[in-house]
Parts: C-alpha cells; sequence; structure tokens
C-alpha cells in the first residue's frame, strides 16, 4: 500500500473515526473541541497530500468496497474533486474554530451530536468530491442525508430525511441501475460516461433521475428542508448549511451530470430546460421572497436557495464554459454563505439583534465581521473584484455562448436580487451612525469566533488571483 | 463417519429434528433449562443448515438456503420469547416456537410440495397455539383466526399438488389448476398483498407468534413459491409473478404507510419485499436471465434479516402491544441499540448501497431495465419512495426527544429481542459489504428459475 493509498484510506474512515471520538470525548468541552479542530486540521492535510500527488502527475484508482465482482465503490485523484475536497476541508476547518468561539460565548445542549453530524457531513463530502463511480455517490448522498439528519433540530428532520434518502434511493440510485444497465459499468469521468449514440428517451431519463436524484433538494419546493434547517440551527450548523450541505449537494450534482451525461446532455432535450425553468423559478422566488423578510437568517436561507439554483440552471445550459461558471459559483457561494452565516452568529451573540432593519450601525462597533459581511454580500451579488464576480460573468457568458440570452439575463437579474437583499443591510451597517448601547456582551468577541470570518472574506479578495490557476486546473475536467 | 455424512447430507431435514427434539425437551424439561436448550438448538440447526449451503451440492443446498433462512428466524421467535421471564407457560411458548421452527425448517428442506405444506401447517398450528396463549385481550379469537387460515391455505395446496400429480403428463387443465391452486396457496402465505391480511394483523399482535406469521413463514412461503414458479409452464408463470408482483407492490406501498401501528406497518414493508421477490423472478422466466433468479434469491435472503432486524427491534422499542407509531417516539435515548437496528432496516429496505438488501433492488432493477420492463422499474421507485417517507416518518420518532415524563414511564427494552436485532441488522451490513457468498447461494437455491425460464 502507498502512502497515497493510506491517506485515502484515512479520507474514507475520517467520518466514522472523527464522529468516535468526539463521542468518546464529549463530556469534557475543551478535550470535545481540540479533537474537532485537530481532526479538521488533519483533514486539510490529508487532501493537501493528495492535491500534491495529484500535481506530481499521479493519476490513482482506490477501490473502497467491491460488494460484488461487478460493483466497486472506488475514489480517485482528479483536479475537479481535488479542487472541491480542498474547499470542504477549508470551510471545515474555519467553521470548527467558529464553532469554539461561539460555544465559548454561547454555550448550548447537544453540541457533541452537533460535531459528530458535522464530521459526518463533510467525510460525506469529501468521498464524494474523490468518488469514481456512480455508486459512490449515491451511497455518500445517503451518508450526508444521515449526517444531516443529526445535524437538523428535530422538528424537520422528517421533511429533511424524506426528501434526502427518497431523492437518493428511489432517483439517483435507479439512474445508476440504468447507466450501469446502458453501460455496464459506473464510472464516471470528465466529459461524460455516456456514448453518444444514445436513445434521446434513455438520456432524457438518466438526466432526470440524475439531476433529481441529487440536486432536487436545490429546487422549490423541495429545498424548503434546507432553508428552514438554516434558519433554525445554530450558527455553526447554520454555516454548516449554507457552506457545505447546499454548496455539496450542487456539486454532487454538477459531478453526476456532467460527468455522467457531458455532451450527452444534449441528446435529453427538452428535459433540462424543464429543469431549469424550475431552477430559475426558484431562484427569482427565492430572491423576491427574501426582499419580504426582516430576519436576517430568514433572508440568508433565501438568498442561499437562489444561488444553489442559478448554479443548477447554469450547468443545465450545457456549454463547457457555463459548467465552470457553476464550479466558480458554488465555490464563491460556499466561502461567501460560510462567512455570511458565521457573521450572523457573531453579531446575534454580541448585540441580540437579528432583524436586518436593526443593524443600523452597529458595523462601527463590529468592524471587522460587518466589513467581512459586506465583502460576502458584494461577492453573492457577483461584483468585482470578488469572488463571485467571476463566477456568474462565466455563467452569463457561457449561456450566451450557446444562444441562451435568457439564462444570460437571469444570471444578472439574481445578482441583483441578492444585491438588493444584502447590501443596504451592510452599508447602513457600516455607514450609519453608532447605536449609543448596541452590545448585549460589553467586552469584545473571542479571536476564534471573528477569525474565521475575516479569513473567509480575505479568501473572496484572494480568489481575484487564485481564478486563473483554479480554471487551467479544473477546466479539462468540464470540457474546456 | 457414515453417520455424520448422512445427516449432512440432509441438513434440512436433520435440523427440523433437532429443533423438534428441543421442543420436546423444552416443552419437558424445567422452565430454567427451556430457554437453553431452545437457544442452543436453533443455533445448532441453523449452522447444520449454514454447513449444508457451505457445501454447495445443488441437490441439497436450495433447501440448505432456505433451512437456514427458517433455522435464523426459530432463533429470532426464541429470542422474542425470552424477553418475557421464562416460567412453566413460557417454557410451553419456547416449545411451540421451536416446533414451528421445526415445520419451517422440514418444509424448506422438502423437495415434495405436499410435505413442504404439511410443514407450514405445523408451523401456522404452533404459531396460532402461541398467540392464543397470549394475555391480550381477544387472544384466543386471534389464534384461531390464524389456525383458519393457514389451514385453509395448506388444504387449497395440498388439494392443488395432488392434482398436479394426479394430471400427469399431457393434462395440462388440471396441472394448471393444481399449479394455480398450490401457487395462490402459497401466495398467500407468503403475505402478498393484498392478501395479506392475516399476516399484517398478526404482526401487530407481536411475540413470537406474530413474528413466526408475518416474518418466518412468509419468508419460507415465498421460498417455496418461488420454487413452484420455476416448475411450471413459462406461459403461466412469467405473467402471474409479473402481473402479481406489480399488483403487491402497490397494495403493499399503501398498507405501509397508511398503518398506524408499527408491526403491522412493517408487515407492509415485508410485503414490498415480497413483491420485489416476484418481480426478479418474473425477470428470470421472462429472458431467463441469471440476474433475476440472483435477484430473487438475493431479495428472500435480505427480507428475512431485514425482517428479523425490524421486527426484533420494534419489540424491543415498544413491547407493550398494540403500538402505534408515538410508542416509539424519543425510545432512542433508553434502547439506542434496538433505535440503530431499526435505522439499519429501514433504510436497507429502501435499497441504501452497503446493506444487504440493496442488492436484490439493484439487480432486479437492472434486469428490468435490461429487458424493458419499464412498469416493473417504475413501481420499484414507487415503492422505494413508499418506504422513504415511512423511515423519514420512523427515524423522525425514533430519535426525537423523549416527553419529559417518558423516562419513567416507559417499558424497559427487552434485552434478547434487541440483541437478535443487533446481530441480524449487523448481518446485513456485512452481507452488504461483501455479498460474494450470498449472491452464490442465491443462484444455487434458485437457478432453476432462469433454467426453466427464457425464450
Amino acid at each position: 500500500m502507498t502512502l497515497i493509498e493510506i491517506c485515502l484510506l484515512a479520507i474514507t474512515a475520517w467520518p466514522a473515526l472523527t464522529a468516535a471520538l468526539i463521542w468518546a470525548f464529549g463530556r469534557w468541552r475543551e478535550a470535545l473541541y481540540g479533537v474537532h479542530i485537530l481532526a479538521a486540521v488533519a483533514l486539510c492535510g490529508l487532501v493537501a497530500a493528495l492535491i500534491l500527488a495529484q500535481t506530481n502527475g499521479l493519476r490513482l484508482t482506490y477501490v473502497i468496497a467491491r460488494p460484488l465482482p461487478a460493483l466497486e465503490l472506488g475514489l480517485t485523484l482528479e483536479p475537479l474533486g481535488l479542487t472541491f475536497a480542498a474547499l470542504f476541508a477549508g470551510l471545515h476547518l474555519a467553521i470548527a474554530v467558529f464553532a469554539v468561539g461561539h460555544d465559548h460565548v454561547a454555550p448550548e445542549p447537544g453540541v457533541r451530536q452537533q460535531l459528530a453530524a458535522a464530521a459526518f457531513v463533510v467525510g460525506a463530502l469529501i468521498v464524494a468530491a474523490l468518488a469514481r463511480d456512480l455508486l459512490t455517490l449515491v451511497t455518500t448522498l445517503v451518508a450526508l442525508a444521515l449526517g444531516v439528519f443529526w445535524l437538523a433540530p428535530a422538528e424537520g428532520r422528517r421533511l429533511q430525511l424524506g426528501v434526502m434518502l427518497g431523492a437518493a434511493l428511489a432517483l439517483a440510485a435507479p439512474g445508476a441501475a440504468w447507466l450501469f444497465s446502458m453501460n455496464g459499468d459506473l464510472r464516471i469521468q470528465p466529459g461524460g460516461a455516456l456514448a453518444l449514440e444514445l436513445a434521446p428517451a434513455a438520456a432524457a431519463g438518466v438526466f432526470v433521475l440524475l439531476t433529481l436524484g441529487f440536486g432536487v433538494s436545490l429546487l422549490a419546493p423541495f429545498s424548503l428542508w434546507l432553508r428552514r434547517l438554516a434558519q433554525t440551527a445554530p450558527a455553526p450548523a447554520a454555516a454548516i448549511v449554507h457552506g457545505l450541505i447546499g454548496p455539496g449537494l450542487a456539486f454532487l450534482t454538477l459531478k453526476a451530470v456532467a460527468f455522467t451525461l457531458g455532451p450527452a446532455l444534449a441528446l435529453a432535450a427538452p428535459a433540462p430546460v424543464a429543469v431549469q425553468m424550475l431552477a430559475w423559478a426558484t431562484a427569482l422566488a427565492a430572491g423576491l421572497l427574501g426582499l419580504t423578510r426582516a430576519d436576517l437568517s430568514e433572508r440568508l436561507a433565501f438568498i442561499a436557495a437562489g444561488q444553489g439554483a442559478i448554479a443548477l440552471a447554469a450547468l443545465l445550459t450545457g456549454a463547457p464554459a457555463a459548467a465552470f461558471g457553476a464550479a466558480l459559483q458554488i465555490i464563491s457561494w460556499a466561502i461567501a454563505m460560510a462567512c455570511l452565516s458565521m457573521a450572523a452568529g457573531a453579531i446575534a451573540v454580541s448585540t441580540q439583534r437579528r432583524r436586518v432593519d436593526a443593524l443600523d450601525g452597529v458595523g462601527r462597533r463590529m468592524p471587522v465581521t460587518f466589513v467581512a459581511f459586506g465583502i460576502a454580500a458584494l461577492s453573492l451579488a457577483g461584483l468585482a473584484p470578488f469572488a463571485g464576480a467571476w463566477a456568474k460573468l462565466w455563467m452569463a457568458a457561457g449561456a450566451g455562448s450557446v444562444g441562451d440570452l435568457a439564462s444570460a439575463g437571469l444570471v444578472l437579474a439574481s445578482a441583483l436580487l441578492a444585491l438588493a437583499l444584502l447590501a443596504p443591510a451592510a452599508a447602513r451597517a457600516l455607514f450609519w451612525p453608532a447605536p449609543v448601547n448596541p452590545f448585549v456582551r460589553p467586552d469584545s468577541l473571542p479571536l476564534p469566533l471573528v477569525a474565521p470570518i475575516a479569513v473567509l472574506a480575505l479568501a473572496l479578495v484572494g480568489l481575484l488571483w487564485a481564478i486563473d490557476p483554479i480554471g487551467r486546473y479544473i477546466m479539462p475536467e468540464l470540457g474546456q | 463417519m457414515a453417520w455424520l455424512e448422512a445427516l449432512r447430507a440432509a441438513p434440512g431435514e436433520t435440523a427440523a429434528l433437532v429443533l423438534m427434539a428441543a421442543a420436546a425437551l423444552a416443552a419437558l424439561a424445567p422452565a430454567r433449562l427451556a430457554g437453553i436448550v431452545a437457544a442452543a438448538a436453533t443455533l445448532i440447526a441453523a449452522a447444520w443448515c449454514v454447513d449444508g449451503a457451505w457445501r454447495a451440492d445443488p441437490a441439497t443446498a436450495p433447501g440448505a438456503v432456505l433451512g437456514a433462512l427458517a433455522a435464523l428466524s426459530a432463533a429470532a421467535a426464541v429470542a422474542v420469547c425470552g424477553a418475557d421471564a421464562i416460567d412453566r407457560r413460557g417454557a410451553v411458548r419456547l416449545a411451540l416456537a421451536l416446533l414451528a421452527g421445526a415445520g419451517l425448517t422440514f418444509a424448506a428442506a422438502s423437495a415434495d410440495l405436499a410435505w413442504a405444506l404439511i410443514g407450514l401447517w405445523l408451523a401456522g398450528l404452533s404459531a396460532a397455539a402461541i398467540l392464543g396463549m397470549s394475555a391480550a385481550p381477544r387472544a384466543a379469537q386471534d389464534g384461531g383466526q390464524v389456525l383458519n387460515f393457514w389451514g385453509l391455505a395448506c388444504g387449497l395446496g395440498l388439494i392443488g399438488a395432488a392434482l398436479q400429480m394426479l394430471a400427469g403428463a399431457g393434462a395440462d387443465r388440471l396441472a394448471v389448476a393444481g399449479w394455480t391452486l398450490s401457487f395462490t396457496a402459497l401466495a398467500a402465505l407468503a403475505g402478498l398483498a393484498p392478501l395479506n391480511g392475516l399476516q399484517v394483523r398478526s404482526a401487530g399482535l407481536g411475540g413470537a407468534g406474530g413474528l413466526i406469521i408475518a416474518v418466518a413463514g412468509p419468508v419460507v412461503a415465498l421460498g417455496l413459491a418461488l420454487r413452484t414458479l420455476a416448475d411450471a409452464p413459462a406461459a403461466l408463470a412469467t405473467p402471474a409473478a409479473g402481473a402479481l408482483g406489480l399488483i403487491a407492490a402497490g397494495f403493499a406501498a399503501l398498507q405501509m404507510v397508511l398503518a398506524a401501528d408499527v408491526r403491522r406497518a412493517l408487515a407492509g414493508l415485508m410485503a414490498t419485499q415480497t413483491a420485489v421477490c416476484l418481480a426478479a423472478a418474473a425477470l428470470a422466466l421472462a429472458a431467463g436471465a441469471r440476474s433475476g433468479a440472483e435477484a430473487a434469491g438475493l431479495a428472500l435472503m435480505a427480507m428475512t434479516l431485514g425482517g428479523l432486524a425490524g421486527f426484533c427491534a420494534l419489540e424491543a422499542l415498544c413491547p407493550g402491544r398494540p403500538a402505534d407509531a408515538a410508542a416509539i417516539r424519543g425510545r432512542a435515548a433508553q434502547a439506542p441499540f434496538a433505535a440503530a437496528t431499526l435505522a439499519i432496516t429501514l433504510v436497507g429496505f429502501m435499497g441504501a448501497p452497503l446493506t444487504f438488501a440493496f442488492f436484490g433492488r439493484w439487480l432486479t432493477l437492472g434486469a428490468a431495465l435490461d429487458q424493458g420492463w419499464t412498469l416493473g422499474a417504475v413501481a420499484l421507485v414507487i415503492s422505494a419512495l413508499a418506504t422513504a417517507a415511512l423511515a423519514a416518518r420512523w427515524l423522525a420518532l425514533v430519535y426525537a426527544r423523549p416527553e419529559a415524563d417518558q423516562g419513567a414511564a416507559a417499558a424497559p427494552a427487552a434485552p434478547m429481542a434487541a440483541f437478535a436485532g443487533v446481530i441480524a441488522a449487523a448481518a446485513c451490513i456485512l452481507f452488504g459489504l461483501f455479498a460474494d457468498w450470498p449472491l452464490a447461494l442465491a443462484d444455487l437455491a434458485f437457478a432453476a428459475l432462469a433454467r426453466s425460464g427464457g425464450p
């Protein structure tokens, strides 16, 4: 067994091992957080080692299990998956640090369960990012459903589990079985696994099953559970929902559709257009409904629903540039939403203010948090030079390149909606006169609570320089 | 040793004899010994059948595979009996459970349909007696109903078997009538929806009697029904299995979703698996598809282990009966292993990868798509959705925060039933990871389906 194979094995075992350690050390708060952060650092190290190996030219396939001779669950090192694995591992570390700070300021019951669930969620997403075949993707989707079940407050669990398990096992799994019956193989690959001489009905069938199986939670009305979960969960869990679960589901859809259908997507017409219209309706409705909400966490949940829907819609235009734009959109959306939800959590614990109209001038007392909040808001609105701008640009240009001007226009419309939803609140918080007594907590916030927010905001700026290398790294995977 | 080899050559019959002897011993020995005797006998019987299956002799392996499932079901029934304190009455219940196991194992091993039906009749009689001994209101009437239903079905089956024997070669109509009668009887005993009213009702009564009528009996009857399908003319068997599978899937999904009682819902869930088995058999018969025969066998094995795990988990989670869904609310805090067992069962029955039940669904779906049987594929998808609805509801309930006064009021979890459930659930996961051996067994046991089918 080589060192890299050991790394892959460790990544596969990481969620169970971390959850077990968290459960074992759960009685001692400090030890619990120590385990949580050390495990997150170890995960980042493992992913970094894999990226290093891949960039040095290593092409490796690792079989996790072979339950039947023709069925395998495996991992592979490929640029798109590794990029997203790095994203998920990095965000998990940031959220882990934030969770320590949050618990220090506002301790909550059930932390052990939440941290174990978070480990399970991020582990499932990283295995999904490295998945070599559809069976592994479906398995990770089921694991993700069970992980989110533990993260969700009791009231929302039934809907969440019903939607996620139903989609995974009644749609995605039959889609995989169909692919298997056509190809005799479940491996997915850059450029698509399906042959181009496929019958249109079969292409449409596989497309619908896979897109809805992996991405149904991004589309209204099935996205309701995700929105409710983001609204009702404590701040660290909400950051996981916004930064990992929503973008993770979008990434799973991207990988399943782009790596399975590839150019065969064109054969599935008019099914992609129907799903695309549903995605656009979701994006616009979420944006407009968000404008009617004054609660910050509610507004963030609506924005997240819209951002996920536009990533899905851009992917379905079938243009490689739009698929690249969708990948960038998922990256920038994940970082921005994680930053925003952590900022909202920090604001809530320090000021007890949760309404958008109650934030006027608060930014003068919490400049770091609100500058980060503003950067993330502008990034979601697609304003340069922040990361979201490049994503929106590529999505609009990609849609335009295949003559889909409506989609290009709708990307811009959703960006404007995001701007209207968050930018005024950020501006008023930063530039209005400071309130006389804004803090419930007179002492300043601990570093672990603020530092991850600032780091993620810096990442949104720093992506300006990273876009080019990321593009060169992942574009070939998306058919560019 | 020649005698040992002779016994190994007839694993099902030997296992049935062991169970029968143990039943006599349990009834006569001091009550305290009855539990030990019963546990040892069921484990020896199961091991004997597994050994028979391991030897992979085409002549005896099909009976040994089904016999092993029957013996394992008897072991679970004994564990459920052991949930109560074993007094004289409890020892008699254990003896009856062993007798039921002996009947089922004998039925599974019998190459002749008539003897198999007699074995099933013995199992039904014992289960009816266990139900009748229960302290629940109307227990005697429930036991009587089981007796009537089981007797009627076995009687019809025997008439069918007799007609088939009389028909001989050339008398097609008589043979078809005989086959139809015996297949209908076995389908009714197998709990094929909507003929499964009694199984659903008996499942609601819980205990070892409920387990034998709702899980163990149906599994053996279904195995026998699959064998009779292989012996029937393909022109008759294929549409019968296909249509019955589709109709059963729809009815079972409704039963599962609409049932208020958790054990009845589980019986509905078992019925969806029965439908999957029949659909797979239809595919095997239609095109001689080996994957269909393998799917039917794997689905039957997974249904047995999953059904036993689920039933034992419910016995541990809500010992009182009948129990509506609210009875499992917050029970994970008091019985975490039973709750985890229930979760594995539900997720497995939905067809989640890395669980045993996945393979039956996967191979059936693949074979249906290969054959262009879209309706069958759609039925599988719908039954998975219905199972998802049930799983989401139950898991949200069982892992909900317990009510403030629930901790003191809740009945203690039955440890023996929980233990049996955990073992069955662990087997579901183990065979979900390493399915080669069960696949080989399924192929060995039900290859006749594929051989008799095909264009």
